[in-house]
């Protein structure tokens, strides 16, 4: 009787946060994951649009992609663009949240504008970008033709550069948000280590070194992979800005799943590569939650090691409110 | 108005245990202090009659029911914390008025109630500003007025003084005094500073390891301290332990430790719990003087430092050689020492403590005054 | 700390390269957007052209009408805006309140399977959204939803409810449990504490997930696209990129400065809206990994 009025008191309120929890996850879950099975179940078809027919053909799809070649591009653009985005966008960020984190008049009005990319849409960024690549009148040929190195409606954007461009684009879109990531965490340094550093007569750069860095690295690690999963999973711009052209030179995957759907109707092999999109994109998100939980593991021990006083002092939060 | 009482009161955590078979009994109206170093689990004590923690096993007991099933908003208890916690975005008043307001009481009668904990607490000029606005002290009366307000069975405090400085310190805890005097109610008061602990209590509760180690008035723990755990914690600074065995030579009794040895004459009442084996002489700084009192500190002691508080002086003093521990004294300020003097150190029969080799206390068994 | 002025030199043109990295392309555009489009396909973006002026924002937003333009649907910019805010505003505001009680839950609580509930919700953040457009296209057509507004703020919630729900997460284990357990002990329960006491601490974060949801739902373009692209429904996102030199509608370079002028004009209510809650950003804990604490 005791114990089970006692289990009640601790259930009730890991049972009212399931419960809210649960409906929220299953609402998700039935939008999300449901159209997710369908997929599988059409990816497994071949449908003919003109006959309406439906005809069930195993892994012929994956077959299909997997090796073909335009498919296999495709896919090593969009870990190409990825990557690219990634490795600029991170020390650009990193860069951004210094300055802004420096003592200059003016400080909060940037910090308030450097947002300013990231609120712009990415039709809105394809256009502001197009005002300067433009082989007709954007501002680059406008500057370069009138200093003489190239010669009027030049290319900007051609095979070789279509997706550096984008990425470039892109790299500005998302920047802001890894910047103030950076910043929020910069805010988090004491400034008695850099006193302490100036005081043992440490240069600014081995104090970005020794002090910053080490400080940053968890922040390093989670800007890092939120620009991956979001460059791995953006449409919009490359949509808006190049169509996946010129040709197929910056035809990612994402790109290539669309034209299948709405260009050829192929919807079982569009869903099939969307599986295959799925599949890479599993991976890129499970190291990601790996990468915290090792994290988290290594601040537990951390606190284990800091003792109970740390415990008593800043309890997780479900053992606050009630285990 | 209510007595509280914890029966074989357990909280474990997934690796450890908070809070191990509690039994406590609070009479109504007391003032208990339970005390305690960081994570002894006085807090989580206190969380668990709050309501807003659940224990793994055991009873809480409100005059006789048993409360642990009952969620913390309906058990009608008042907590002041120890990080204040007001609600920040409320003004004093709105502070004070809003378990009143949970409780549905009328509009007039919250705002006497308001008005009259705000003058008990001398806040009545900080009503209408926000927690931000308020120095420390000022915040924790705020605190105090929001937990007087209600009329609660019992006022639960979770360090409700240790975010103040030392000044704030002392006059909030004779205001923390006139409030129990004042309401008349039970208070459960936690604190690692045993000064609020031995000033406050009716009774203290010392824990320490999730175990209560000794319950009794503030005369009871301080001078029958029932455990060499306790002796240390009590007192400041705290009691001098030696480890050392009986020897007896030329048929005279003397406790040897390490570097020190204290002959005691036959008549001693001490020297009568004489057993064999290891055991622990205590000897708080307060009885230890440099001036003979009957019983001398043999041995080669050497000043070590010298900590000058005005009204006293605490000296440190290294006896032998391979001994690492200080004895602390407590000597008048008059007297000028310096590191290295050679110094012989004496006390009296009724300043020795003695535990046994697991530490509890065999010696003295009675209350000196 | 006092600088040196070699310091200083480096700090300032720091500073400049962000300025310019960060307004260039934005004064581009709206530079583009003040000028005669005939002025700016003969004689390129770098010139101060006579005729400038609000020409072109006048045009797109149906006030008055410039000859010789091409391509691209005026008209439906500015109905645009309507249909963009009618999708953004119910998705802000019902997906903020899905994700302070999911946030609420996962931030304060511990409860069975709580990693694996965290995971599922988060995958669905993670995957890219093409990957479910056929079968969202094919049932949303089942049940006759393509083409309306319902269609997309549902599918704009699912997109925003994960993400949001984890950064509120952040923000509500961030907050000092003790107000809210004096708020129990004062005789709330949990929902009342929730809503008298906790919501209103959280409200810097909430804004902040409100303004992510907005722009979210206001500034997508692949769903908007698909369910809605050419429709009276159409959102701002399509109805502007009609007018991309990019797109087989568009019409080439010459309906270049009212999309530039639309572009701009689209980017204000997002833009005001990010602008008020900047230094909340800052405030929510989404770097933070301890936010998966309290499992």
């Amino acid at each position: 009787m005791v114990s089970r009025s006692l289990k009640s008191l601790a259930q009730s309120d890991s049972r009212f946060a399931l419960r809210i929890v649960a409906s929220l996850v299953l609402f998700n879950a039935v939008i999300f994951i449901l159209p997710l099975i369908y997929a599988a179940w059409i990816s497994f078809h071949d449908r003919d649009v003109i006959l309406r027919t439906q005809e069930f053909i195993g892994f012929n799809h994956y077959r299909q992609i997997l090796t073909s070649s335009e498919a296999i591009a495709a896919m090593l653009l969009s870990l190409k663009f990825t990557a690219v985005v990634a490795c600029a966008s991170l020390p650009l960020g990193l860069g951004i949240a210094l300055v802004l984190n420096e003592d200059f008049p003016g400080r909060r009005f940037l910090r308030a504008a450097i947002l300013l990319p990231w609120a712009i849409s990415e039709v809105v960024t394809a256009t502001a970008w197009i005002f300067i690549n433009n082989p007709t009148f954007g501002a680059l040929t406008g500057v370069m033709h009138s200093l003489g190195l190239v010669k009027a409606n030049h290319a900007w954007v051609n095979e070789t550069t279509a997706l550096y461009w984008v990425a470039i684009a892109f790299v500005w879109h998302i920047t802001p948000l890894g910047a103030f990531f950076f910043l929020a965490a910069l805010q988090t340094v004491p400034d008695s280590l850099y006193q302490a550093a100036r005081i043992d007569r440490a240069s600014a750069f081995k104090r970005f070194i020794h002090v910053t860095l080490p400080h940053l690295r968890p922040t390093v690690t989670v800007v890092l992979v939120a620009v991956t999963v979001e460059a791995f999973r953006s449409f919009d711009l490359l949509f808006a800005m190049t169509r996946g052209g010129p040709g197929t030179a910056s035809q990612t995957f994402p790109m290539l799943i669309f034209r299948y759907t709405f260009e050829f109707s192929r919807y079982g092999l569009a869903a099939a590569a969307s599986y295959i999109l799925v599949a890479v994109g599993m991976i890129i998100t499970t190291l990601y939650f790996f990468a915290l939980m090792r994290r988290q593991r290594l601040a537990r021990i951390a606190d284990a090691a800091a003792g109970e006083e740390a415990r008593s002092r800043m309890p997780t939060p479900g053992e606050a409110m009630l285990s | 108005m209510t007595a509280v009482a914890l029966r074989q009161l357990c909280r474990r955590y997934r690796e450890t245990t908070a809070i191990d078979s509690l039994d406590l009994e609070v009479a109504d109206k007391e003032f208990v202090v339970l005390l305690g170093p960081s994570g002894c689990g006085k807090t989580t004590t206190l969380n668990l009659i709050a309501g807003v923690d659940a224990p793994t096993s055991g009873q809480i007991l409100f005059d006789g029911r048993a409360i642990e099933h009952v969620p913390p908003e309906k058990r009608n208890v008042a907590m002041v914390f120890q990080n204040i916690a007001l609600y920040p975005y409320k003004t004093v008043y709105e502070n004070i008025a809003f378990p009143l307001r949970m409780a549905r009481v009328g509009r007039t009668e919250i705002d006497e109630r308001v008005r009259a904990a705000a003058k008990l607490l001398r806040i009545g000029e900080l009503l209408n500003r926000r927690p931000h606005e308020l120095s420390g002290g000022q915040r924790q009366r705020v605190a105090l007025g929001r937990a007087a307000v209600r009329d609660p069975l019992v006022f639960l405090f979770d360090e409700p003084l240790s975010a103040l400085d030392a000044k704030l310190r002392g006059e909030m805890r004779v205001e923390i005094k006139k409030l129990h005097e004042r309401l008349d109610s039970t208070f459960i008061y936690v604190t690692h500073d045993q000064v609020e602990a031995l000033t406050l209590a009716d009774r203290i509760a010392v824990m320490d390891g999730g175990k209560l180690r000794q319950y009794g008035t503030p005369d009871e723990v301080y001078q029958l301290p029932a455990n060499t755990g306790v002796a240390r914690f009590i007192g400041s600074p705290s009691m001098n332990l030696i480890a050392g065995r009986w020897v007896e030579s030329a048929g005279s009794l003397a406790f040897q430790g390490s570097g020190i040895t204290i002959p005691f004459e036959a008549g001693m009442s001490p020297a009568a719990q004489a057993r064999p084996g290891m055991l622990t002489l205590g000897i708080r700084p307060e009885g230890l003087s440099i001036e003979p009192r009957g019983l001398p500190l043999h041995g080669m002691g050497r000043v070590y430092a010298v900590e000058p508080l005005g009204s006293d002086q605490f000296l440190h003093v290294t006896y032998g050689g391979e001994s690492a521990e200080l004895i602390k004294v407590r000597a008048r300020p008059d007297t000028r020492f310096r590191v290295g003097d050679a110094i012989s150190l004496n006390t009296s029969p009724a300043d020795i403590y003695l535990f046994d080799s697991t530490g509890d206390r065999i010696f003295p068994n009675d209350l000196r005054w | 700390m006092r600088k040196t002025a070699g310091e200083y030199a480096v700090l300032w043109v720091s500073i400049a390269l962000v300025i310019a990295w960060t307004f260039i392309p934005i004064l581009a555009l709206v530079w583009a957007s003040l000028m005669p489009f005939n002025a700016l396909v003969n004689g390129g973006l770098l010139q101060w052209p006579s005729g400038m002026g609000f020409a072109n924002y006048e045009a797109i937003m149906g006030i008055a009408t410039i000859n010789d333009v091409f391509g691209g649907q005026p008209e439906a910019v500015a109905s645009g805006f309507l249909n963009s805010a009618i999708v953004a505003i119910p998705v802000a505001v019902i997906g903020t309140a899905m994700a302070i009680i999911g946030g609420y839950g996962f931030g304060r609580y511990r409860f069975p399977f709580k990693n694996t509930l965290l995971f599922a919700l988060l995958s669905v953040r993670l995957l890219p959204p093409i990957a479910v457009l056929i079968p969202y296209f094919v049932i949303l057509s089942a049940l006759h939803l393509v083409g309306t507004y319902l269609g997309l703020i549902v599918t704009y919630l699912t997109a925003v409810v994960p993400l949001l729900t984890w950064v509120l997460m952040g923000y509500f284990a961030s907050l000092p449990i003790e107000i809210e357990r004096a708020a129990r002990i004062d005789g709330c329960g949990r929902l009342r504490a929730l809503w008298h006491i906790t919501i209103p601490m959280a409200l810097p974060g909430i804004a902040a997930a409100f303004v992510i949801a907005f722009l979210t739902a206001w500034n997508e373009l692949l769903f908007a696209v698909v369910l809605t692209g050419g429709t009276a429904k159409q959102t701002l996102s399509p109805a502007l990129l009609a007018f991309s030199p990019t797109m087989p509608s568009g019409g080439a370079n010459f309906g270049m400065t009212l999309f530039a002028a639309g572009s701009v004009l689209s980017t204000i209510p997002p833009l005001i809206l990010a602008l008020l809650v900047q230094r909340y950003i800052t405030r929510l804990n989404v770097a933070d990994p301890m936010t998966l604490e309290g499992n």
